[in-house]
């Protein structure tokens, strides 16, 4: 299959005025078209850095430096001329954060915000802006969006604005759309509506996405591919499928069994991890950075990385533990 | 409905009703909303009530009101026999005792420049519970209840992490021995791994200490893994109360329902594209509620009669104080939301 998202052996170093952080290390993967890929860890674990590092950004005010390969439809995005990423980034790839309120311009009308994107990476004549925002805010369910088009963010409720957020993403047809968290800040009945339109999006147009999030319900219903990323690194990854069901590593597991459930008669009780995650930037960690939370820890652990290898197909994961016979899936 | 006071009450609320009111500004009139409309709810000494609902439904300022940072505008809230809507000082002073919070976020929650062992053992100096030279043990005792080392006594919160702080302020508020604990998204901004930690610990001091909890949260599974009952809020309203497992397994309100069908619940996952949009829109801005039934601008089993009368909430099994708002109650067993089968 053809992928649209090529990335090996990226690292991303956070530099601040006094020191360097590397918040991810070593990750590759690579998206196919009209698939989703999630990446899936806890807050610190680097996900979002990763998505903005695919797309050349920093977190605001710092820099970042960039290591390894990513490969946009055979052209190489990893520090590519500002020029390049510029043309590709908005156009190409879309990117849709968590917070929709923090993500417009408070002072300008939504149409105004829309107008613009479609000025800076479309050919359109200015007289089709007006049809062409109707049309994609009608298309993400927002009512009588004519009326709209003057409308202020605030003027918008959590939910509506993020339905905005992804109508703006949507007005050039990206190829590949990135959203961290999407649905995150919303209510469960919002969330079921913005996730079915993501995928209804998805297939009608053949968007590859990539997704970030920290929960696994909601990875579970959106992903073809997951990655489980653990302190800046991808420590198993594979079809969404066989991750959930057979996970090989201890920290997935533990993310599933820490996971509450509330359906069925008796849901199984959660089972915390103990610990915390490493903070960024932490010094002497052991090799494997989760060693000190894990079940099954060894000496070997303590001084040598493990790498990503294949167990089973597609399904890859960084453990020194032999797994296949100690750990069980959850089913 | 007055029901013959046990000895176990604890907190009985009675038509609460709870009005923002803004000042007008300069620029325009802010028309008040009704926050929570005429709330009925009971909880006993030792159990364990969730408060669920999504945002804007009203439930943390009915948790606000039992702890009395805001002013009910109508109805009764008694805590252990005093009401405390007509209270005054002294007795409010007395009676907050025996309720504290715990909110969302334990950075905020926290002085920054207070030590942890402080911030835990200022509640209990207040009250004259310790003697100045007992501090430090009753400090060490509240740490190891929720699991921390006595070492981070003298710590600021932020040398912490968000789980030990959120312990830290769950520590705090035993402090000085509460018979209730509101838990106000408590676990909501925590990793999953460290929510997990959370939610066994609360777990295990509700039983140790026989505190009772009330769970306000949006967390459907959270209520699930915690809570004996749970009352399920709307646009201000209970709509649905009972038993936690009757309430999950054999729903009676559409809304609950359909809240429970949108969550994504990891139990029957994966397989990509199995989720259930079974509501469509938001709710409607509690400053201008719909008439009639407050769900039935939603509803796929509403009739015309919903829109014009408001069902009571009515007690559908007494044994099990089992309780519904909805005059279509009957056929929610046999409906599934959303035309075809949810998941």
């Amino acid at each position: 299959m053809k992928q649209i998202l090529s990335v090996s052996n990226l690292s991303v170093t956070v530099i601040n005025e006094d020191r360097q952080l590397r918040v991810v290390s070593d990750v590759s993967f690579g998206i196919n078209v009209g698939e989703t890929l999630t990446v899936i860890g806890e807050s610190g674990c680097g996900k979002t850095t990763l998505a903005l590092a695919l797309i050349g950004l920093g977190r605001p005010g710092s820099k970042i430096r960039i290591d390894g390969s990513i490969e946009f439809d055979g052209t190489t995005l990893a520090n590519a001329e500002e020029s390049n990423a510029r043309s590709l980034r908005g156009k190409s790839i879309a990117f849709v954060s968590q917070n929709p309120q923090s993500s417009f311009d408070p002072i300008m009308t939504i149409g105004r915000q829309m107008r613009e994107v479609l000025k800076i990476h479309t050919k359109y004549s200015s007289s089709e802006y007006t049809e062409l925002i109707v049309n994609a805010l009608q298309r993400v369910g927002i009512a009588a969006p004519k009326s709209r088009i003057d409308d202020y963010p605030h003027q918008f409720s959590g939910g509506m604005l993020q339905r905005v957020m992804l109508a703006t993403a949507l007005l050039v047809s990206p190829r590949l759309l990135i959203a961290d968290e999407p649905t995150s800040a919303l209510d469960v009945t919002v969330q079921a509506q913005i996730l079915e339109l993501l995928l209804s999006i998805q297939s009608e147009h053949n968007m590859s996405m990539m997704m970030i999030t920290h929960d696994l319900g909601v990875a579970s219903r959106v992903s073809d591919h997951l990655a489980v990323m653990y302190a800046g690194r991808f420590v198993e990854s594979g079809p969404s499928r066989s991750v959930l069901t057979s996970p090989r590593m201890p920290y997935t597991q533990g993310l599933i069994e820490a996971t509450p459930r509330y359906k069925g008669l008796n849901p199984a009780r959660v089972t915390p991890i103990s610990g915390a995650p490493p903070v960024l930037g932490a010094q002497n960690l052991p090799a494997c950075s989760f060693y000190d939370r894990c079940r099954h820890r060894q000496e070997v652990c303590k001084n040598e990385v493990p790498l990503l290898r294949l167990v089973q197909s597609e399904h890859r994961v960084a453990c020194h533990l032999n797994v296949s016979s100690t750990l069980g899936g959850t089913k | 409905m007055t029901v013959s006071q046990s000895q176990t009450l604890l907190v009985e609320l009675s038509d609460v009703s709870v009005t923002h009111t803004r000042t007008s500004s300069i620029f325009r009139r802010v028309a008040p909303v009704q926050a929570v409309a005429g709330v009925n709810l009971r909880v006993n000494a030792g159990e364990t009530v969730a408060l669920v609902g999504e945002s804007g439904c009203g439930k943390s300022t009915l948790a606000n009101a039992i702890v009395g940072v805001v002013k009910p505008s109508g109805g009764r809230i008694r805590i252990s026999g005093t009401d405390i809507t007509h209270a005054n000082a002294d007795e409010l002073r007395k009676v907050r005792r025996s309720v504290q919070m715990v909110f969302q976020d334990p950075y905020s929650s926290l002085n920054p420049r207070r030590r942890i062992g402080s911030s835990i053992a200022e509640p209990a100096l207040n009250y004259g519970l310790v003697e100045k030279r007992d501090v430090a043990a009753h400090i060490e005792r509240l740490l190891d209840l929720v699991g921390l080392d006595p070492s981070v006594a003298p710590r600021y919160p932020d040398q912490l992490s968000g789980g030990q702080l959120q312990r830290v302020c769950i520590a705090r508020a035993l402090s000085i021995s509460p018979r209730l604990l509101i838990c106000d998204e408590a676990t909501s901004s925590l990793d999953v791994s460290v929510q997990a930690q959370i939610l066994e610990l609360l777990r295990r001091i509700q039983s140790d200490i026989g505190l009772a909890l009330l769970v306000i949260t949006h967390n459907l599974a959270v209520v699930r893994q915690l809570c004996d009952r749970t009352a399920v809020m709307y646009l201000g309203k209970i709509v649905e109360e009972g038993p936690t497992t009757d309430v999950f397994v054999k729903s009676q309100h559409p809304y609950t329902k359909c809240l429970l069908r949108s969550g994504l619940d990891l139990e029957d996952a994966n397989l990509k594209g199995s989720i259930s949009q079974v509501i469509q829109g938001e709710m409607p801005s509690p400053s201008t509620p719909p008439p009639g039934c407050r769900f039935h601008t939603r509803c796929e089993l509403a009739t015309e009669n919903c829109g014009r009368e408001e069902p009571p909430l009515r007690l559908t099994a007494a044994a099990s104080e089992r309780k519904v708002a909805c005059w279509h109650s009957e056929q929610v067993a046999d409906w599934e939301p959303g035309g075809d089968a949810g998941s």
